[in-house]
């Protein structure tokens, strides 16, 4: 029973924890995938199969399944709402990671067959999540700027697989009028500006002020850094609509603005923070920001004419927001949730009854070092391969890249594994 | 019923959440356990329900978070 407001109840369903284990596995396969096929990096990347496969396979099969796996866990947490109904995550998950895995095959082969049915099953699974997302969403008792972020960014979600099917199907069918410049815009921005960028502030709004022990709450700023980004991604779509070279500086200027003032609120967060250090989580959280700040800075400058936009920049670029980024944010979060489900499902039922191992003896302490500098240095280097078209540097820096993300998900998967005792 | 305070605040998950359940062994009967949380401690709820206790949970004006923790 909750006095004063909406009960809400916990389930435990091994829903999420198949998403992280599941989506760990794809970070792992998708960076050696990357270290085994980079040099096909070099051709470009427009109709690139190497370059789209490896974008969905990050995208889908690595930081989205984590992202929906956390989501089913911890949104009760973020949004102060009823638990999403978590028997639909075994049902959304069914379809969206064979449909990630269909999806890349298509891309890899060039079947467009295997590109509708592997697009088809993936937004059959983001439906089902949205729903259920959505459904939790329904009994918020008080918006939130993480709530609001979450919100959003499974909109953007729907709409990023909605556009994505469109294309694959026109494609097989060819009904639609397809504009690459355009509708790739589209696609694009709901996927790596709507879906990733208010996820990941959003749930930093939510995770690092928890685990970091910081007593600054989201309050103003992060509500204008939330009307900014969604003013300028609209705003984006309406340019790229339009065909406006000069209305897409000015919008992706204004998700510049919201990126710097959520930077300026994140050093105030952790500034605030009790629990002192730079921990390996707490890096990653924050090369994270950074890089994907950056990459919107180089977009905005590519965009303003002020830095070369050639095919090897625009990669470079993406290679930033979506590795360097996303997955980095994504990576320094795992180490804290993942460890943290663990111990709720497994060993909270033994508290009080038995001997339970600390939270922090559930992961390898001496492989988030390594892990963390090989995957940094990795992305580095292959950044610098790519903008220099230097060869060797590009395939030393996607090698270095998996090595360290082979590392961190066998660490990860290490502590999901089964134990005796 | 006597009460018993146990204060969670300033630590971070899942110590809130081990406290508790630790503390909810030691208790005698006939006592409720109050905890005061910086945020609602959802995932307790599932392993409270498990062990057959009864929760009530109200948001204090700073933020925090007291829940009544007692076997029905």
């Amino acid at each position: 029973m909750t006095v004063g407001a909406v009960p809400i109840r916990a389930e435990q369903s091994a829903a999420p924890r198949v998403h992280l284990v599941a989506g760990t596995a794809g970070l792992v396969l998708w960076s050696v995938f990357l270290a085994v096929e980079g040099r096909g990096l070099a051709a470009g990347w427009l109709g690139n199969p190497v370059v789209l496969t490896a974008v969905h396979l990050a995208a889908l099969a690595w930081a989205t399944t984590v992202a929906m796996g956390a989501a089913y866990q911890l949104l009760p947490v973020a949004l102060g709402a009823p638990a999403p109904l978590t028997s639909l995550g075994y049902l959304s998950f069914a379809c969206f990671y064979p449909g990630s895995w269909l999806l890349a095959g298509g891309f890899w082969s060039g079947l467009p067959q295997l590109l509708a049915l592997g697009g088809a099953l993936i937004t059959v699974g983001v439906y089902v999540f949205a729903a259920a997302v959505l459904t939790g969403v329904a009994g918020v008792r008080r918006w939130t700027p993480s709530a609001a972020f979450l919100t959003a960014a499974v909109v953007y979600l729907a709409g990023a697989v909605t556009w994505g099917l469109t294309m694959a199907l026109d494609l097989n069918f060819g009904f639609w009028p397809l504009q690459l410049s355009r509708d790739l815009g589209f696609h694009l921005l709901l996927a790596l500006g709507g879906w990733f960028t208010l996820l990941i502030i959003g749930v930093s709004y939510t995770l690092l002020p928890m685990f970091f022990l910081s007593d600054r709450a989201a309050g103003r700023t992060a509500w204008s850094v939330f009307a900014l980004l969604n003013v300028g991604l609209i705003g984006l779509a309406v340019a790229i609509w339009l065909g406006s070279p000069a209305a897409r500086v000015a919008a992706v200027a204004v998700v510049w603005l919201g990126l710097v003032l959520w930077l300026w609120d994140l050093q105030a967060i952790l500034g605030r923070r009790r629990r002192r250090g730079r921990d390996v989580p707490l890096r990653h959280a924050v090369a994270g920001a950074l890089a994907m700040t950056l990459a919107v800075t180089w977009a905005l400058g590519m965009l303003a004419g002020l830095l070369p936009a050639g095919g090897r920049e625009v990669l470079a670029a993406g290679y930033l927001f979506l590795v360097g980024g996303v997955s980095s944010t994504i990576m320094g979060h795992l180490y804290r949730v993942a460890p943290f489900l663990i111990w709720v499902s497994r060993y909270a039922p033994r508290v009080g009854r038995g001997p339970v191992p600390l939270v922090r003896q559930l992961l390898r302490e001496g492989w988030q070092e390594p892990a963390f500098w090989a995957f940094g240095l990795g992305v580095v280097g292959a950044l610098a391969g790519l903008v220099s078209a230097a060869a060797g540097l590009l395939a030393a820096g996607l090698i270095l890249q998996a090595v360290g993300a082979v590392l961190f998900g066998g660490n990860i998967l290490a502590a999901f594994a089964p134990r005796r005792g | 019923m006597t009460q018993e305070v146990l204060d969670n605040r300033g630590l971070a998950p899942p110590e809130p959440m081990q406290r508790t359940l630790a503390k909810l062994g030691e208790l005698v009967p006939d006592t409720a356990l109050v905890i005061l949380n910086d945020r609602e401690p959802v995932p307790l709820y599932a392993e409270l329900e498990r062990r057959g206790y009864a929760h009530a949970a109200e948001e204090l004006p700073d933020g925090a978070w007291r829940v009544t923790i007692r076997r029905p």
